[in-house]
This record gives C-alpha cells, sequence and structure tokens, in this order.
C-alpha cells in the first residue's frame, strides 16, 4: 500500500522537478550553445562539471517519471495483485536499465 | 421544462429473459416522473415487474437507476425532462440484479465498509457529536462533500467501479475525505491509509462521471482531487 503511495507520490515530484530541467535543457541546447552539436564540442561541454550533472539528472527525473506513468497505465489492466507487482517491477527494472544505457552513452563524450 | 409527451414507451431491463420489456405508458404531467411510470406499470400491466423505491423524495437512494444510458433516482427524474418519448430503464452498473432493476447493494456497502467509512468519535464520552457552527473552517473544507444517500449512483457511474473488482468508488472515498477533515474524528489523516493504494485514490482518473450524475450534486471529482491532494502532502508513514 505504502509502496503504491511512494510510487505515485514520485511520480508527480519528478513531473515538478522535470519541468524546470527541460526548460533549462532547451534554453541551454537552443539559445546558450546555438544547436552546435558537433562531437568535439559536445564533448567539450560534457566535460564541463555542471553540463554532465544537469544532464545525469536530466536522464535520472525523465525516464523515472516515464516508466512511472507506463506503470500507472499498465495498472489499470492489472487484475490481480500479483500481476501489478510484476508491472511495478518491471518498469523498475526499464527504469534501471535506460538510466545505465543512458549513463554509458554520456561516458562516450567523456 | 420541455412539454412532455401524453404517452411513452417504456423499456424496461429483464432479469429473467434477456430481452426488455417494452410497455406504453400514458404521461399524465410533465412533472410525472420516471418512477411514477414503473408504479403504472406494476400496477397495471406486470405485476412481476422488479424494482426497488421507498421515501418518493430523493432522500433514500432507493429507486437509483440507469435512465436513457445515464444514472439517476427514478422518482427525481421527471418524464419531461428526458426530451423522448421512448425511456430505457436499466440496473445499475457493477452490482449484481436481484430483479428485472433492483440491484444488490451489498458490493456497494462492502466498499464503504472497506473503506472504514464510519466515524470514531474523538470524545466518544460525549451523549451526541458536537456541531459544528456553518461558520467554522473546518466545516466549509467538507460542507460540499455532504449529503451523500448512499444511492450507488456514481458507483455505476465509475469506469473503474464497473470494471475493477475492489476498487473502493466515489462514494467511500468521498466519505474517507470528509471524515479524514473532521477534527471530530479520532482517527483523522490515518483514515487516508485505507484509500492510498491502486484500488483507491491513486486509480481514479477523474473522468468525472459520478459528479455529473450524483442526485445530490456532491463534487465527487473536486473531492478526489482534494483528497489527492492530501496524499500528496500529508505524513501517512
Amino acid at each position: 500500500m505504502l509502496t503504491d503511495l511512494r510510487l505515485w507520490r514520485l511520480q508527480r515530484h519528478t513531473a515538478l522537478l522535470a519541468l524546470p530541467l527541460v526548460v533549462a535543457h532547451v534554453i541551454l541546447q537552443l539559445w546558450v550553445f546555438g544547436g552546435d552539436n558537433r562531437f568535439d564540442v559536445v564533448s567539450a561541454r560534457v566535460k564541463l562539471g555542471m553540463i554532465l550533472a544537469l544532464d545525469v539528472v536530466l536522464l535520472a527525473v525523465v525516464s523515472a517519471h516515464a516508466f512511472l506513468g507506463l506503470r500507472s497505465m499498465l495498472q489499470d489492466y492489472a487484475k490481480s495483485s500479483a500481476s501489478a507487482i510484476l508491472i511495478t517491477r518491471a518498469c523498475v527494472a526499464l527504469f534501471v536499465a535506460i538510466f545505465a544505457y543512458g549513463l554509458v552513452a554520456l561516458t562516450a563524450f567523456l | 421544462m420541455p412539454a412532455a409527451p401524453t404517452r411513452i414507451t417504456l423499456q424496461v431491463a429483464r432479469s429473467d429473459s434477456s430481452r426488455e420489456s417494452t410497455f406504453e405508458v400514458p404521461v399524465p404531467s410533465a412533472h410525472s416522473r420516471v418512477l411514477d411510470a414503473l408504479l403504472y406499470v406494476r400496477e397495471h400491466l406486470d405485476p412481476s415487474l422488479g424494482f426497488r423505491y421507498s421515501c418518493r423524495a430523493g432522500m433514500c437512494g432507493s429507486c437509483a437507476l440507469v435512465v436513457n444510458g445515464k444514472e439517476a433516482l427514478a422518482c427525481q427524474t421527471a418524464i419531461g425532462t428526458l426530451a423522448t418519448d421512448h425511456v430505457r430503464v436499466q440496473p445499475l452498473r457493477a452490482l449484481p440484479v436481484l430483479r428485472d432493476v433492483m440491484c444488490d447493494m451489498g458490493p456497494f456497502f462492502d466498499s464503504l465498509k472497506r473503506a472504514g467509512a464510519a466515524m470514531k468519535p474523538l470524545e466518544p464520552d460525549r451523549a451526541t457529536i458536537r456541531t459544528m457552527p456553518p461558520a467554522e473552517p473546518r466545516r466549509a473544507a467538507i460542507e460540499r462533500q455532504n449529503g451523500c444517500i448512499t444511492c450507488a449512483g456514481c458507483f455505476s457511474a465509475c469506469e473503474w467501479s464497473a470494471t475493477r473488482p475492489g476498487y473502493l468508488g466515489p462514494a467511500a472515498m468521498n466519505r474517507v475525505l470528509m471524515l479524514a477533515l473532521d477534527e471530530r474524528d479520532a482517527e483523522g489523516r490515518k483514515r487516508l491509509l485505507t484509500v492510498a493504494h491502486e484500488n483507491g485514490a491513486l486509480r481514479c482518473h477523474a473522468l468525472g462521471n459520478c459528479s455529473q450524475v450524483c442526485p445530490v450534486d456532491i463534487p465527487l471529482r473536486e473531492g478526489m482531487q482534494k483528497l489527492k491532494g492530501l496524499l500528496a502532502t500529508e505524513d501517512l508513514a
């Protein structure tokens, strides 16, 4: 019961967090960096600690929100507690996998 | 109110047949109710027709059913307001049918029990519960959620009650909201735990069917949003 509540709250909190993060990301990419996405340029940016930290937090927050949202939709079709638990675990596993993949992808720029 | 037809075709779901029965029923006045038409059928055309009613004043909730696809109290639905001479009456959804358009209210009252929707007085030794004056802010917070007649119309209209066994439904959660905000209740905010799960407030999609059919106009959807607000902020651990 409390797990449901915690995940539901986390979905709300990640939504609130994602909003300023996505806005900051768009502003940085389009206006501050002028949309320059050559590998060397992006690599130099990512090597700045602040941009890397922002990207990691954005990745975590958006991925968590996405998979919690997917979980919420799939739960509509859960016919039993066992299937509801399975859906939650699958979504958490997908989140961990996507987040890990994103981190590995970011290391290519370091 | 538009002019009522002088005669209607009343189509009623029957539990002993897959076909619905059709009756021609006179409508003496624009203010005649669907319940009047059902009573006419039982008295003049088919004494076996099963339906439930009691107060005929919209207070007891006994005569809730589905009229032309929408939950309503038969005793409060004037035929003139339906703007048609074809009236289809079906039993409430999400509840087992006992006979024709009369349902077993058991699952609905079970939802109230599961939600623990009964007050536990903070001062059990008092002879009566303290009256909350109208100007009291606490009362203002719950006033609009008050007055449920437990007709189960919202339970029938809610897409989750009708399809997800175990879902608490709008009436039970509205009651929990009222009690959680009522300072005379000993359980207080702890009550929110009874709805903080996937068969409770977290599953509500806020479509608002419950508010649309409530015969006493309780803003159930808004109440659910208020409930979610409490769940988001209160420390329930």
